[in-house]
């Protein structure tokens, strides 16, 4: 084939016999380096199979010691957490209820204290209502002493009013008119 | 001769209205006797001048105006006062007061008694009421 190949590119009459040995002097020891290098190759892939195969298995040995240990390892972890978050649930348990005492204290405190500040406050407004609605009472008093005072007045007007319309007599009229009359003339109305 | 006719009217009239009633009356009962009759002058009173049918009436109409220029005292009284009351007060005023004065009565029993007087705009009360609500007034 390389011939065929080599004839292919280069014409015939350029080579001399000579030349075709040499040609197929390469060609035969290419052969044979490819030969060699084909059983060097498959010796090779063999010896490789081989040593996979060791490989695989020292791989698959170790695997399993090594995940045995990180299982063993991970079983410590778990049980060591598992004290520890016991351990803390213990402590928060505790501190809770220390706080808890504590804040209870001091609401109870605080509340005694507000509760004396408004029965204080509460009696001061107490006291503030009372004086306010004895001196709206007095005032009321006053308005309605004040008021009859003024009715009773009133009563006394009318009733003067009438008595004297019926007692006075014509003279009585005509005396009082003169003397209106009088006191005109006295203010100088008429001048 | 206007002035005397005024003075004869008032002599015995001491309000407006009866002022201009008798004005009226008279000049009713001298027109019949002036221009009926074929008078030339009339007489109303001896004492004055007499009225022919050239002033007659000018003098008549000058005297109605005369008299209703006439100021009046109004005085309010608690009753209506007899004819006789109302002539002492009339003389009263003009002995008093102007020798022309002239008044209207009005009833307001309200007032109990006295009165109340009104005299061009000025209004002064010196009635019984009026003299019980000071004393309220006074005792307040």
């Amino acid at each position: 084939m390389i011939i065929n190949l080599f004839k292919k590119f280069f014409k015939p009459k350029d080579l001399s016999e000579k030349d075709y040995d040499l040609i197929r002097q390469a060609i035969k020891k290419a052969q044979t380096i490819l030969a060699k290098a084909e059983l060097e190759s498959i010796q090779t892939v063999a010896d490789n199979r081989v040593l996979n195969r060791k490989l695989e298995e020292e791989y698959e040995e170790q695997i399993t010691t090594r995940a045995t240990e990180v299982e063993r390892e991970f079983t410590q972890f778990l049980k060591d957490l598992q004290v520890r978050a016991e351990q803390s649930q213990l402590l928060l348990e505790n501190t809770s209820r220390q706080k808890t005492e504590e804040v209870l204290q001091r609401f109870e405190k605080n509340l005694a204290s507000f509760l004396a500040a408004c029965q204080q406050q509460g009696i001061g407004s107490i006291n503030a209502e009372v004086n306010t609605a004895k001196k709206l009472i007095e005032d009321y008093k006053k308005q309605r002493m004040a008021t009859i005072d003024e009715n009773i007045a009133d009563i006394v007007e009318e009733t003067t009013a009438k008595v004297l319309s019926k007692k006075l007599s014509l003279k009585d009229q005509t005396d009082l008119i003169y003397e209106a009359l009088e006191q005109a003339k006295k203010d100088n109305l008429i001048s | 001769m206007i002035q005397q006719l005024i003075n004869y009217i008032l002599r015995d009239c001491f309000t407006k209205q009866e002022a201009l009633k008798r004005l009226l009356e008279l000049r009713e009962a001298l027109s019949k006797q002036l221009f009926a009759s074929a008078k030339v002058n009339i007489q109303y009173d001896p004492a004055f001048p007499p009225l022919t049918t050239d002033n007659f009436d000018k003098v008549f109409d000058e005297t109605e105006n005369e008299i209703k220029k006439i100021p009046e005292l109004t005085i309010f009284t608690a009753l209506e006062l007899p004819k006789e009351e109302i002539l002492k007060l009339g003389s009263y005023l003009r002995q008093n007061f102007t020798s022309h004065q002239l008044m209207e009565l009005k009833v307001d029993p309200d007032l109990i008694g006295g009165a109340t007087l009104a005299w061009q705009g000025t209004l002064r009360d010196y009635s019984l009421r009026s003299k019980l609500k000071s004393l309220r007034t006074k005792n307040q």
